[in-house]
């Protein structure tokens, strides 16, 4: 005999609902599945990042993606040392910081972008008159 | 999805989603080569005009890893290997490298790089990190030999 985790009455054996506050009690084989977080996969199929690192340091010209390689080695070497929730911590900073060095190599470029279309305007003004 | 108070992992949509989004960026990139490979061939050099210049090399007047690194690979898109290598060594060195590992998911794949592992140890990563920062710093340096490190424009 347990207590409805909602109101604290009493729950008898085998409810499915709480007749008191109407909450429903997670049962296994009563036609719920039980409350599990979805498995785990495997630990090769663990994405570290390594790649996405290096592509935006090395051909997005951004210094910040140093520090994603730093936290993708540190997933990378982790993983292959079978540690899966020490990779999956490192793998989730290297993300963030493949997502910051990608964005922020994107202002520079936006201003770059208006300073042609600026460019192209002044140009045709002064081929005008 | 949920019932009330109860929430219940949506599992198979999950699994099916994750599959799908892994090849989505393969399709990116496959796409961004292409069309890169196509821009370069009708419209030729005035791609390199209108490329946004490195914000480091702007700031800082000196030379990032991915110095070059834009100019390499408009030189790969003609077939030039010497001039890519000229621009920046690491870019096309790293190539090879990144195709693996970004083919490494795959089960012929997988199964070499099991076999690798025994003899590579797991720090041996390290060495991506610290090869990018010397080649940073060397390519600064302005004297002989590290000036083949810089572009070679």
């Amino acid at each position: 005999m347990s207590n409805c985790p909602q109101c604290g009455k009493e729950r008898p054996e085998g409810a499915t609902y709480c007749s008191f506050c109407g909450a429903l009690f997670a049962v296994e084989g009563a036609g719920f599945r039980p409350l599990q977080p979805p498995p785990a996969p495997a630990l090769y199929e663990l994405q570290t990042y390594l790649v996405h690192s290096i592509l935006v340091t090395i051909f997005c010209c951004m210094p910040f993606g140093v520090v994603a390689i730093v936290f993708a080695a540190m997933a990378t070497s982790a993983k292959s040392l079978g540690n899966y929730s020490e990779a999956a911590r490192q793998a989730r900073l290297a993300w963030t910081w493949v997502k910051v060095s990608f964005f922020i190599g994107l202002i520079p470029a936006a201003f770059w972008i208006l300073y042609l279309i600026f460019g192209v305007i002044a140009v045709a003004f002064a081929a005008a008159g | 999805m949920r019932i009330g108070r109860l929430a219940i992992p949506d599992e198979d949509r999950a699994v099916r989603k994750r599959a799908a989004l892994r090849w989505l960026p393969v399709v990116v990139i496959a796409f961004m080569l292409v069309a890169g490979t196509v821009a370069v061939r009708v419209f030729g050099s005035s791609c390199l005009a209108i490329a946004p210049p490195c914000p480091f090399r702007f700031l800082t007047g000196l030379h990032c890893p991915g110095c070059g690194s834009g100019r390499a690979l408009y030189a790969l898109a003609n077939g030039d290997l010497a001039s890519a290598w000229a621009m920046n060594k690491l870019a096309v060195a790293s190539i090879p490298l990144l195709l693996w590992l970004a083919a490494s998911p795959l089960a012929p794949v997988r199964r070499i790089n099991r076999k690798l592992a025994r003899f590579v140890p797991p720090y041996a990563v390290w060495a991506i990190p610290a090869v990018i920062v010397l080649y940073w710093v060397l390519r600064n340096v302005p004297c002989y030999p590290f000036t083949l490190l810089a572009p070679q424009v």
